[in-house]
């Protein structure tokens, strides 16, 4: 019993701890399955400093579209 | 029906097939049937895998009190365990999908390729029927020998030596999914109009990268578990 409580309760930490970054990277204009890189040690770091250090897509967009972004 | 024939179209004839998919991305259809064949290749290997769990555990039992090794060994055999196991298949299945899609998007969108995800992702699943046919393969030979398969080159080492640093870095030399990746780079130079190069490029770079993580996995596993 103690093992499909840790299971579940690693399921819920999991996607408490995904959902965020799939919301960012989804905003961003990136695909939210990003976020799942998180999962993975090394690769998360590097796509985080990716996300952070260059032009989103929506700001891309943005640009074409004519606004101005303060 | 057209989705379904991609299926195997992707397998005689890939440049078409990514042509078509390209058109009409029905990503669902490949997705689900990598799904259905790893959860199947789970089922059928289970009993061995857990046989196989029990015999690591004994070889590390040293630094396990008995207590620890019984507590281990019912969990294991526990009927729960099955069940997380399939859905932890499940689970693996749609992750490891998303997550090859998505870092093979972001690099080729980098490199100057464009292509909506979902085409991406019909594509990318559709170029991993090779794994479909290696779990199919895999799950008809344990059922006729009774014996767990070693993916790639770590059948050539002694089986308690396959999830050694080695034995992952042979594991990932493996024929289905050399051709799996074949068919990824072909699809990222029709779907995101990559060049040959550039695509081959972006392949070679995500195996070693997963190759590094995977090893890199291992020697922690091993350094923490201290075998």
């Amino acid at each position: 019993m103690s093992t499909s409580i840790l299971f579940i309760m690693t399921l819920v930490i999991g996607i408490f701890m995904i959902l965020p970054f799939w919301m960012i990277f989804s905003k961003a204009g990136y695909p939210g399955a990003l976020s799942l890189t998180m999962l993975i040690p090394f690769v998360g770091f590097l796509v985080l400093r990716y996300l952070a250090f260059t032009e989103w897509p929506i700001h891309k967009k943005m640009k074409e579209a004519g606004v101005i972004i303060k | 029906m057209e989705a379904f024939a991609n299926l195997f179209r992707v397998i005689f004839s890939p440049t078409a097939a990514f042509e078509r998919i390209k058109e009409k991305p029905a990503w669902w259809v490949p997705a689900i049937v990598f799904i259905l064949a790893a959860m199947l290749y789970a089922y059928i290997s289970a009993p061995l895998a857990t046989e196989f769990a029990q015999q690591e555990m004994m070889r590390q039992s040293s630094q396990m009190s008995p207590e620890q090794l019984e507590q281990a060994q019912q969990m294991l055999n526990s009927p729960i365990a099955k069940v997380i196991t399939m859905v932890s298949t499940l689970i693996a299945a749609i992750v490891s999908i998303l997550i090859q899609v998505g870092l093979l998007h972001l690099v080729s969108s980098m490199l100057g390729g464009s292509a909506r995800f979902a085409v991406g992702l019909a594509a990318i699943a559709y170029a991993n029927m090779p794994i479909v046919v290696q779990q199919l393969v895999f799950s008809i030979n344990t059922v006729f020998s009774k014996t767990l398969v070693m993916p790639g080159f770590t059948a050539m080492l002694p089986r308690d030596q396959a999830t050694s640093i080695l034995g992952t870095f042979l594991g990932r030399i493996d024929i289905f999914a050399i051709w799996s990746f074949a068919l990824v780079a072909v699809a990222l130079s029709i779907v995101y109009k990559l060049s040959k190069g550039k695509a081959a490029a972006v392949v070679i770079g995500y195996w070693t990268a997963g190759t590094i993580v995977a090893v890199a996995a291992s020697a922690i596993g091993r350094a923490v578990g201290g075998a």
